[in-house]
């Protein structure tokens, strides 16, 4: 073959595949050094043949800055933003999210404690008997297999924590645990090894302590182990271990955690399970199934012989919804994170969720590359410093919760601040108050002044719009509980109501105040109770500052305590309804003790107890009534939306586009749009189509009526593909071609000189050959010179 | 499509069960013309008036009251078949003008194999007045009866032809019948233009089996405006890989400025790409262009600080165990690297994983991880990629890629995507793809230069079959010469036949050294295989008897 390929750069060769580069060892680059000195010349790397050949350098506008430089932060404002902003930055992400990523970590554990311990128990049950049989009494005439079979539902990627839990609880419970996976376990030698592996370590481990070296338990494989050979790894080895461990240990099961029973090939369990039968009398051997379908996929795996020696339990660890709540709840409604969400990212932090796979490692991912993206690129991320929520660290702070800030923010910060819609708005609302002028002025003029006294006062008021919608979502929680299951919102709707629109406008408002409205006297007495020790427990958790609610002139705690007193003792009512009831009863009827006890045709939907309740006098009723009312003001005020509260333009994050795209990408979509409308990319004018040159006809039109010429300029591929999109199922490569030829020799090169055939051919192939490479066609053998499309539709 | 092309070929079992209920309909008629006469006209009156249970209640009565010598037995298939036949009917009336239509054509689709009989017999049918063809038909029918019993199972191919004419004309009487007793005489041009289309799908056979309603997708591209001509490639002057190679060098680049632009604006992104790294994503990227040399780019300058692997997904002999092998000895020092590719992943992913480690970092690049090489491996990736002290970076480029990714890898990839499009051409990746479309085909020189290549024992297994080809070939040309269509294939040997002949001349000892040597051969394109619509598997060379001479001539 007379092929003189060439390679195009170091990395490129037709018999190697696998390049190494390392970094130059400190000899080396002092040498280098020396050797660079009198070239100037900058080398990277050691490979045989010299990297800087490579042609990177090339490029004027490469920065050869180091990346790891900062960590890979960049000063923002075209790099004029101070160094320390930018340090300050990369500090807080740490703070932030190191903890937070504990918290989703212990919220995980906690969530799927209460079924892991039931497995334990499970374990630690199982061959109670043959212990207690062993004494005098004539053994069981069958061995089974103690099986737990644990749904752990379809969210597979969480699993491997899942089961890192509970083998952690097993070990701590003094069993021997082994927690495979299918990719290792292809056969039943291998599986016995990992199996036996796994075990001896246990005792490794068991024998230091417990507590350390859990990384290295974690490890399917010691390094060490890998390379031996699969010999030796039965089950007789593990008896005769067993003969020696027992004695010490009585209570101890040996558990073998099958993480991904689909995965494996249904011989090796069915294998193991017959072996395991056979010594388990010797060796309390505990499988334990995990499965994300349902109970069908063991039947379906296993042959009947063998499921009939397995002693079966079913477990349910499906546990991802109430674990996401849990977790939307501290992070977002809680606000343990600076960072909360906007509509449109907790949006599609939620499809993500309930639409997709119900992964938890999912939601945390995208909250952890959303608080990347604030504080990698938000240059007022550096305001999270002064809203913190971990109470320790500013303590000296004082209730109001806002820390100094220890840099001084740069003009272009402060003009960013000014700038956002929600401060002019609270500059605004300003005006009017007394020396608010003034006030205002200095906050457009002094940088200084908008930093000690304007943000403080604007975070002051986020962090207590936070407080009081997080008092809304329990109180709202605490009504939900006196409410049938049907009609309960999970937590995570609650939010999402919460964040999307003002909560009395959501569908939901109208059954909790139609339920509140059916309640009877009794029922409105715990829930009062109920919601006053929400409240007392709100502000004894954090200094509460509800001065967000003030500023609506409603004082939550006072509001509730005076509704449940008035329901404690409705007689009450008549006494002060004169002073509070100008507040919040307005909806109340007249105050007509003759008046008929049903007034309204809502009394007769909502309370038909009305027509045969005897028991509660008028004055019952209409205290009823007005806790009702106090409740929803509450409410009303507690959970408004967001949109309205200064700055929130930077603390609930917005870019949901920025999330999908790097979570749920649609790589296909990406490459029909660069080569169909290539403009998308580049922007280039060449390939403008009529249509948009004539932008006076029709300005909107211009998406829709998009133009389908194709024009020499275009790319060759962009070219080729555009025309296959023209041809059915099959595709004649000459025809193709001829069109694709018809096409380029309109360019400028080609209408002077005679079109150089080979030239369009040669481009042609390339074509072709890229198109083939993504995945556009595929070559067939129907018909000669013939090739298939594979892709429909756009 | 229109709606009459959709269900062109969907509904295959309901039509036949009907046009054989009309059958049996017109097959009592023959015996006793006064119960089919008595049937017809309570059809007609339960179709005019809406009818319900109770009339066929009563009709099965009757029907029992009037012979009583026949066996109940045929009484029963008769009163199944009304109630089928009314319910048809039913369903017709109700579903109104377009819907029957279309029901009608599906039995067209049908009944048409016998597309000339059926044409002609409608036509004529179609002057008569119905009450007078039922008792016509019944010489025909008589026939039929007899027929229809025997293949009362569902297999038309065995059926010869003259039966299948019968069966269409038949059955386009039938469902003449209906369209004039309903008054819906339109259609039925389209028809038996629809018959026709569905004897050509049949004709053209792709080997594929099955019912109608499986091949539906693949029948709605493939039968309308499919036709594409037979111009080939060969027209065109052949052209080197090594001569395109360098006509494309000297191409010059489209959108330059543009692309530069681009260029930076990628460039811009690789402090946010190294930040995103060392959080513990992984990148992914995606686009059209080749990502080759921007990702080598980022790579060389993340090496400066720790060691960096750049893999060539693309390569077409990638082999993934040597590119583990090699990262082990080179960057972890280790001597021993023997086990299977998930063994040494796991080894990797260990060392990085512990707290006393020479290597504090690695970075892996890997251009197309969708390559055909890397596919199998996803899994082992994955454990790579799951390491924190592991940052992974890889390009995609084919359109489907993500499916290459289960739920449980693509959580251990954890993957961040980017839209990395370059616009620049795939020239390193496809460069070891054959430039051109003979891919699929071997000249005689080829095989030569694989035969000598192999064993005494392979080039007779090869023999066997060229001598095969050569031999029916000649028959073919004596007998049948004048009905070779254009694309007559060449003749073609049955697997086991060949199996046989194989193992008879001791060639082989098992099946499995054939497939094997089989196996060799059709990695060479020297042997094509196909799958009959039976299942059977034929073998051919694909050249014709008279180079396949040449060959063994040269062989010896």
């Amino acid at each position: 073959m007379v092929d003189t390929y060439k390679p195009v750069d170091v990395f490129d060769s037709m018999t190697e595949s696998t390049f190494i580069l390392k970094p130059p060892t400190q000899q080396q680059q002092k040498k280098q050094q020396q050797q660079e000195n009198p070239s100037s010349r900058k080398s990277r790397g050691n490979i045989k043949n010299t990297v800087d050949t490579l042609s990177f350098e090339s490029k004027g506008n490469v920065q050869n800055s180091d990346l790891t430089e900062n960590g890979g932060y960049v000063r923002l404002f075209q790099g004029k933003e101070p160094i320390e902003s930018m340090r300050l930055r990369q500090k807080l992400f740490e703070q932030m999210w190191t903890p937070l990523e504990q918290l989703l970590v212990d919220i995980e554990k906690k969530v799927n404690n209460a079924g892991v311990s039931e497995v334990c128990k499970f374990v630690e049950s199982s061959y109670k008997h043959v212990e207690t049989s062993e004494k005098g009494q004539l053994a069981a005439p069958f061995a089974e297999t103690a099986a737990a079979v644990v749904f752990s539902g379809v969210n597979t990627g969480d699993h491997s924590n899942l089961f890192q839990t509970l083998q952690d609880q097993l070990v701590s419970g003094g069993h021997y645990v082994a927690l495979l996976e299918s990719q290792y376990c292809s056969s039943l030698p291998t599986m016995l090894k990992c199996l036996l592996d796994q075990i001896y370590e246990c005792v490794s481990i068991d024998s230091i302590s417990i507590s350390e070296n859990k990384g290295t338990a974690m490890l399917p494989m010691l390094p060490a182990s890998i390379g031996a050979k699969a010999i030796g790894y039965d089950m007789s080895l593990l008896r005769l271990w067993w003969s020696q461990v027992s004695s010490r240990k009585k209570d101890s099961r040996v558990v073998v955690i099958l993480q991904d029973f689909e995965g494996f090939a249904p011989m090796v369990v069915d294998d193991f399970i017959r072996i395991a039968t056979n010594y388990c009398h010797e060796i309390p051997i505990v499988a334990v199934f995990g499965l994300a379908t349902s109970y069908e996929s063991i039947h379906q795996s296993l042959t009947k012989a063998s499921i009939s020696m397995l002693n079966v339990e079913r477990f349910n660890l499906q546990r991802s919804k109430q674990c996401i709540d849990a977790a939307i709840r501290s992070v977002f409604v809680e606000s343990a994170s600076v960072l909360s969400f906007g509509v449109e990212a907790y949006k599609s932090l939620l499809d993500q969720f309930l639409l997709y796979n119900f992964s938890i490692s999912g939601f945390v991912k995208k909250l952890k590359f959303a608080a990347m993206d604030f504080f990698y690129a938000h240059p007022l991320s550096v305001l999270s410093v002064m809203v913190n929520p971990s109470k320790d660290d500013c303590t000296a702070a004082s209730a109001s919760s806002i820390c100094e800030c220890p840099i001084r923010l740069s003009r272009d910060q402060t003009e960013l601040i000014r700038m956002q819609r929600s401060v002019q708005r609270f500059l605004d609302a300003k005006v009017d108050s007394a020396g608010g002028r003034r006030y205002v002025v200095q906050a457009l003029v002094d940088d200084d002044f908008l930093q000690d006294t304007v943000l403080p006062d604007m975070l002051r008021q986020l962090v207590s719009y936070r407080q009081s919608y997080s008092l809304g979502i329990a109180m709202v929680l605490a009504i939900q509980e006196f409410l049938p299951e049907s009609l309960q919102k999970p937590l995570r709707t609650l939010h999402y109501y919460g964040v999307s629109q003002a909560f009395d406008e959501c569908a939901h408002w109208k059954t909790l105040s139609a339920a509140l409205r059916r309640m009877k006297a009794p029922e409105m007495e715990k829930l009062m109770q109920r919601l006053k020790d929400t409240v007392s427990l709100a502000v004894a958790a954090k200094n509460a500052d509800f001065s967000f609610a003030e500023s609506k002139s409603i004082d939550i705690p006072d509001l509730i305590q005076k509704a449940a007193v008035l329901i404690a003792d409705p007689d009450a009512l008549s006494q002060d309804s004169d002073d509070d009831d100008d507040q919040s009863s307005k909806g109340m009827a007249k105050r007509d003790p003759a008046s008929k006890r049903v007034r309204t045709r809502t009394d007769m939907e909502n309370r038909p107890f009305l027509l045969f309740d005897k028991d509660s006098s008028d004055q019952v009723l209409r205290a009823l009534d007005k806790c009702c009312g106090y409740i929803e003001s509450v409410l009303r005020v507690c959970l408004s939306p967001y949109q309205a509260v200064p700055l929130h333009e930077i603390f609930y994050y917005r870019h949901s586009l920025l999330l999908d795209t790097t979570f749920s990408p649609q790589p296909r979509a990406a490459v029909q749009a660069a080569l169909g409308k290539t403009q998308y990319y580049i922007n280039c004018d060449c390939c403008k189509s009529a249509s948009q040159d004539s932008d006076g006809l029709g300005g909107d039109n211009q998406d829709s009526g998009e133009d389908h010429r194709i024009v020499p300029t275009m790319n060759d591929t962009s070219i080729a593909y555009r025309l296959h999109q023209e041809c059915g199922r099959m595709i004649n490569l000459y025809d193709w071609f001829s069109a694709f030829s018809s096409v380029v020799e309109q360019e400028e090169s080609f209408v002077q000189k005679e079109a150089a055939q080979s030239e369009i051919q040669a481009r042609f192939l390339r074509a072709v050959e890229e198109m083939r490479f993504l995945g556009f066609i595929k070559s067939t053998q129907r018909k000669t010179d013939h090739v298939v499309r594979l892709t429909w539709g756009m | 499509m229109t709606g009459i092309g959709d269900n062109r070929n969907a509904p295959r079992g309901t039509p036949r069960a009907k046009s054989r209920v009309d059958m049996g309909l017109t097959l009592t008629a023959t015996k006793r013309g006064r119960k089919t006469l008595l049937i017809d006209n309570s059809l007609n009156t339960q179709t005019r008036a809406g009818s319900d249970i109770a009339d066929i209640l009563k009709l099965s009565a009757a029907i029992d009251a009037e012979d009583k010598e026949n066996s109940s037995e045929e009484a029963v298939g008769l009163l199944s078949t009304v109630g089928q036949s009314v319910y048809g009917f039913q369903k017709k009336t109700t579903r109104g003008g377009r819907g029957s239509k279309s029901m009608s054509t599906t039995r067209g689709g049908k009944s048409g194999r016998g597309r000339g009989g059926a044409r002609g017999s409608s036509a004529a049918v179609a002057s008569r007045p119905k009450r007078r063809m039922a008792s016509s038909v019944a010489e025909d029918d008589k026939e039929d009866q007899r027929e229809d019993d025997e293949d009362e199972d569902e297999d038309e191919e065995d059926e010869d032809e003259e039966s299948d004419r019968d069966r269409g004309h038949n059955a386009a009487k039938v469902r003449r019948r209906d369209s004039v007793e309903h008054g819906q005489d339109d259609g039925e041009g389209e028809d038996d233009n629809v018959a026709d289309d569905t004897l050509e799908i049949e004709d053209d056979d792709f080997g594929h089996s099955g019912p109608a309603y499986e091949r539906y997708f693949q029948d709605l591209h493939t039968t309308k405006g499919s036709k594409t001509s037979d111009n080939t490639l060969s027209k065109l002057p052949p052209l080197s890989q090594a001569e395109c190679r360098a006509i494309l060098s000297k191409v010059s680049i489209k959108h330059k400025d543009e692309l530069e632009l681009l260029e930076t604006l990628h460039h811009r992104q690789f402090n946010q790409w190294y930040f995103e790294l060392s959080c513990g994503f992984n990148l992914v990227f995606y686009g059209y262009g080749s990502k080759r040399r921007l990702l080598n780019i980022l790579a060389t300058s993340l090496s400066a600080k720790a060691p960096a692997v750049i893999v060539n997904g693309y390569f077409p002999t990638l082999n993934f165990k040597q590119t583990l092998e090699k990262i082990i000895t080179e960057i972890l020092g280790f001597g021993d690297t023997t086990g299977s590719v998930t063994d040494l992943a796991s080894l990797i992913n260990g060392y990085f994983e512990s707290k006393s480690r020479d290597v504090d970092r690695m970075y892996i690049v890997i251009h197309n991880i969708d390559g055909p090489c890397l596919r199998k491996h996803q899994a082992a990736l994955a454990v790579l990629a799951s390491c924190k002290n592991i940052h992974m970076m890889a390009s995609i480029d084919h359109i489907e890629a993500p499916l290459i990714w289960d739920s449980s890898t693509v959580t251990r990839f954890n993957w961040a995507w980017h839209d990395l499009t370059t616009f620049e051409p795939y020239t390193v990746e496809t460069s070891y793809e054959n430039y051109g479309t003979e891919t699929t085909e071997i000249g005689p020189r080829g095989v030569l230069h694989v035969l000598a290549s192999l064993t005494e024992n392979a080039k007779n297994i090869f023999r066997i079959l060229a001598e095969y080809q050569i031999s029916e070939s000649v028959m073919d040309g004596d007998i049948a010469s004048a009905s070779k269509k254009a694309g007559a294939k060449v003749p073609e040997m049955p697997y086991n036949g060949y199996f046989a002949a194989c193992r008879d001349q001791f060639l082989v000892s098992s099946e499995m050294t054939f497939r094997s040597q089989l196996t060799e051969f059709r990695d060479h394109k020297v042997i094509q295989s196909r799958h009959a619509t039976d299942g059977t598997e034929f073998v051919h060379i694909p050249l014709d008897a008279a180079t396949l001479g040449t060959i063994l001539e040269s062989m010896d």
